[in-house]
């Protein structure tokens, strides 16, 4: 009796104890996650800053100081540069730990370690797309370095000391919630981040879509809708840009014919939208007559943020600016002399080819007339409360198969191989390493020399006076229409001939204009002798850009402030007022009035508190569908028209056969699709109005939102009150947009600002976590100080001094 | 008296214990405590509930406090409710209830091996 008295409450007790310390399905062990001494509440910090004030990190040389400003900008000073970059990574890590693992887990194709079989098939992809394979290269070239290697391993032992130290106590609050723990870091992780970012601006191509396009329409009216370039486009590199070298010359093979078969069943691809806007001008046109640069990089609105901002000081350097958490040094941003800022290239660095191999087990294929071996790699994936997989990967001379019958076969069911210069071994540390310590142009040329992918326009500007841009990074020597289709595997003649030389890359100094600039729009005009493609070319912030750019005149920094905020939709003004000469508005309903009116007395500004840019949002995206419809509930989803060839069609071949409406038994004029998408735009408006109690303001329409990385909700930021939009110079959309605004003025002293849609700190439960959103949102900046002696900072909030811990 | 000696013992011993070890480490404070003051079932539970359950309560309360509940309306969302006390209202819970059974399990083990004097009486 005795017994089981005990044994009862015992087995209860037992029970909870161990029933709380495990994960039930998406409950976090409650035992320990709720513990108030060590579970989520010890992540509660507010405006505490939980930083441990004299931290012993074994291998540094000296001491190094670090001061922590009013918005937690670390300034970190070294004696020397093994200690700088080791403070680097324990100071990234010790505030953005989690989202360091999870981006190089992501890249890794490891993210079904995490969250379970669900991430299965986007882990497959990553393996295929060859972001590990990449990153192996990049790791063992960054390593053999004599210069980037043993600052490489510093900053790794930098993160590792800091995992290290850590109790579950302090682990961040997601390690908690999902219940796993930080692994060591690696070289090879950082391999990986700059993978990720390259598959973020590079990873993208419409190779497929094309091929399966020109099977559909023909090659007359594939190249109608789909031209290379637009009328009135204009280049990266201004107009007036002569080419003072021999080129290089690729023959176009005598019989070109592209195998009409492709995937019709891809994996997601990064945001076509990923860009940025960068410009520099020179002194001739400034009020300081010294050169202003700025760049805001456009990409997901994520928090973590992608940026992390930090002032790293030893004798060597003197650099401020956004860091990438995982990789070395300053990415964007200004040293004592010079400042650069980087867009992306936006141009097609991954072909496709169709393999035909000899027999079922995939040991040879054929190619020019012979027979090749494969490489047979076999990938395994751990797979978080399920089996480990195993997927078979072939290698050709290409690249990996990354379509086949075992992944995403579609209907065809067949190999395509995959040739993109992120695979190739590159050093693009070794750049942003020289350009954190350049002087003057010369060294800036010299930094971009070790960049090869993901390719970015590079703005420069510096005290001396100078300013330059340069399209950077490594390009295929291509025959016309090499590429924009998938080609024939087993043709020598398909494979790229080699490299564009770099001397041979597109740039321009100190232009006659006095000012540069790029926001993802065609590099060059048709004068250079290098064929280039990409399937869309941003064609509105640019154009705009420029103009303001060419008319400003004693330019100061408020100026390029207003500019980055700046929510002038061309787009609208180039197509509206005809829209609306063709409506009529003495048939309208009332509702329809009140648009009609909104949208007649616009200008074109896309402010977060109007209404009109809610109505031609949506008017657009009808109009957009209504005209392309033979393109939607196609079995393979397809690519559209890009705008700018929309609005020729609209504006200039009222004839053409896909302005008729499929789904009508009439045959529809301009003017009829015109009437049909506003009557529809309205009725959605007013739809959104009764299922979204809030006034009619494009802010609240379009609900700009900086989500978490893992997609929680409660740390996320919704309904943020911003203007801008897509193709518009403040690129702010719903889940997209300016993700670090940064101008510099080479004046003396030199005068930064800066600001991004985020925090400093990693932890949800910091106020430092999204503290940066609010002034963001408002087109605020804060000042970037790089002093370079600690005694002249302004506003320390907290000191930290790393030691050795060695007596 | 017996009944606050041991809620006592387990308040202390549970907070410096929770300061090095894990969690669970309090849950064998409160059985040891059980087993070394010894009480009636119903004392026994009712201290190591009341004892572990306000420790939790009242150290989350401070942190939801101090925090104006920076991090506890979050979590609170994650778990579908509408304000960060109720996680120090769960917390407490949850303590609350592992005290109060290891704290009874120390009882009874402690009578395994101990006269019960209880039943001498009704014999």
């Amino acid at each position: 009796m005795n017994f089981i008295k005990f044994i009862f409450p015992f087995l209860i007790a037992l029970a909870l104890v161990v029933g709380l310390n495990n994960k039930w399905g998406q409950v976090p062990p409650l035992g320990k996650f709720l513990d108030p001494y060590n579970g989520f509440w010890a992540n509660s910090e507010n405006q505490t800053i939980p930083f441990e004030e004299k931290p012993a990190i074994a291998g540094l040389n000296e001491v190094v100081k670090v001061y922590y400003d009013s918005i937690l900008v670390p300034h970190v000073y070294a004696n020397n540069d093994h200690d700088l970059y080791m403070a680097q990574g324990y100071i990234t890590a010790q505030n953005r730990l989690w989202q360091m693992e999870f981006q190089t887990h992501a890249s890794a194709g490891r993210v079904s370690e995490i969250i379970g079989k669900d991430a299965l098939d986007f882990d497959r992809y990553q393996r295929r797309n060859g972001l590990l394979y990449g990153a192996e290269k990049a790791e063992k070239l960054m390593a053999e370095d004599p210069t980037i290697g043993p600052i490489l391993d510093a900053y790794t032992e930098g993160i590792n000391q800091y995992i290290a130290s850590l109790d579950y106590k302090d682990l961040p609050i997601e390690y908690k919630l999902l219940d796993y723990k930080p692994e060591k870091w690696s070289n090879l992780k950082s391999g990986l981040l700059l993978k990720y970012m390259a598959n973020d601006l590079s990873g993208g191509d419409s190779d497929a879509e094309n091929t399966q396009l020109l099977k559909m329409l023909g090659k007359e009216r594939f190249d109608f809708l789909f031209p290379d370039s637009y009328d009135d486009f204009d280049p990266v590199i201004p107009k007036a840009k002569e080419w003072d070298f021999e080129p290089q010359t690729v023959e176009r093979p005598d019989s070109v014919s592209f195998p009409l078969v492709f995937p019709d069943d891809k994996a997601t691809e990064p945001d076509p939208q990923n860009g940025s806007n960068n410009w520099t001008v020179h002194g001739s046109k400034t009020a300081s007559g010294k050169p202003i640069l700025a760049n805001d990089p456009h990409l997901s609105l994520n928090l973590p943020s992608i940026w992390y901002v930090m002032h790293l000081n030893s004798p060597s350097v003197n650099v401020f600016g956004s860091t990438l958490p995982g990789a070395l040094g300053v990415i964007i941003g200004f040293n004592d002399k010079v400042s650069w800022g980087v867009t992306n290239a936006t141009r097609d660095v991954r072909d496709w080819y169709h393999i035909d191999f000899k027999n079922a087990e995939k040991k040879e294929y054929r190619y020019n007339g012979k027979w090749l071996k494969t490489q047979k790699v076999i990938q395994e994936f751990k797979i978080r409360g399920d089996e480990n997989f195993h997927d078979t990967i072939y290698y050709t001379h290409h690249g990996p198969i990354v379509y086949d019958e075992s992944f995403r076969p579609g209907n065809s069911k067949t190999n395509f191989a995959l040739r993109w210069t992120a695979h190739d071994p590159s050093n693009e540390q070794m750049t942003f390493h020289l350009l954190n310590r350049a002087n003057d142009y010369d060294d800036y040329e010299k930094a971009l020399t070790h960049y090869d992918c993901p390719a970015q326009n590079f703005a420069y500007a510096d005290v001396h006076g100078d300013i330059a841009l340069w399209i950077n990074g490594k390009f295929p020597l291509r025959w016309e229409e090499q590429g924009k289709f998938i080609m024939d595997g087993s043709r020598a003649d398909m494979d790229w001939a080699g490299f564009i030389p770099r001397a041979h890359n597109a740039y321009m100094k100190n232009p006659e204009q006095g000012y540069l600039s790029s926001a993802n729009q065609i590099p060059v005009d048709s004068t250079y002798p290098y064929y280039h493609y990409d399937r869309g070319y941003e064609h509105y912030r640019n154009r705009r850009l420029n103009r303001k750019l060419e008319t400003l005149e004693n330019i100061t920094i408020e100026d390029m402030m207003r500019l980055q905020n700046d929510n002038y939709w061309l787009m609208a003004s180039e197509i509206l007022p005809g829209v609306l000469d063709s409506l009529n508005r003495n048939n309208m309903t009332e509702e329809q009035k009140t648009a009609f009116d909104a949208l007649a007395t616009w200008n074109y500004m896309a402010d977060q508190d109007m209404a009109a840019p809610a109505y031609f949002e949506i008017f657009w995206d009808d109009l957009y569908r209504n005209l392309w419809d033979e393109f939607y509930g196609l079995k393979n989803s397809v690519r559209r028209p890009e705008l700018p060839v929309t609005l020729q069609i609209l504006k200039e071949y009222p004839n053409d056969p896909y302005i008729d409406h499929q789904e009508t038994d009439t045959k529809e004029s301009i003017t009829d699709l015109y009437q049909m998408s506003f009557q529809s735009a309205v009725d959605s408006v007013e739809n959104w109005k009764s299922a979204n109690e809030k006034e009619l303001t494009w802010s609240n329409f379009k609900n700009t939102r900086v989500q978490h990385l893992a997609r929680l909700a409660p740390f996320s930021t919704d309904n943020i009150q911003i203007g801008g939009n897509k193709h518009i110079l403040n690129a702010t959309s719903g889940r997209h947009g300016p993700s670090w605004r940064m101008i510099v003025s080479m004046e003396d002293p030199i005068k930064a600002y800066g600001v991004y849609p985020g925090g400093q700190s990693g932890n949800p439960g910091s106020y430092y976590y999204d503290n940066l959103i609010d002034s963001w949102s408002k087109g605020e900046y804060y000042e970037l100080e790089n002093k370079a002696n600690a005694s002249d900072l302004n506003n320390i909030i907290f000191t930290q001094t790393l030691t050795s811990g060695a007596k | 008296m017996k009944f606050i000696i041991r809620t006592i013992i387990i308040v202390v011993a549970a907070h410096f214990s929770l300061l090095y070890f894990p969690w669970w480490s309090m849950a064998i404070c409160a059985f040891f405590a059980g087993a070394i003051v010894a009480g009636k079932n119903l004392s026994t539970f009712f201290s190591g509930f009341i004892a572990l359950g306000f420790l939790w309560l009242i150290q989350a309360f401070i942190i939801h406090n101090d925090s104006s509940g920076m991090l506890s309306n979050k979590i609170a969302e994650l778990f579908s409710l509408s304000d960060g006390i109720y996680m120090v209202i769960i917390s407490g819970t949850v303590a609350g209830l592992v005290g109060g059974f290891s704290t009874l399990s120390g009882f009874r083990f402690r009578r395994l091996f101990s006269r019960d004097k209880s039943r001498g009486l009704y014999r």
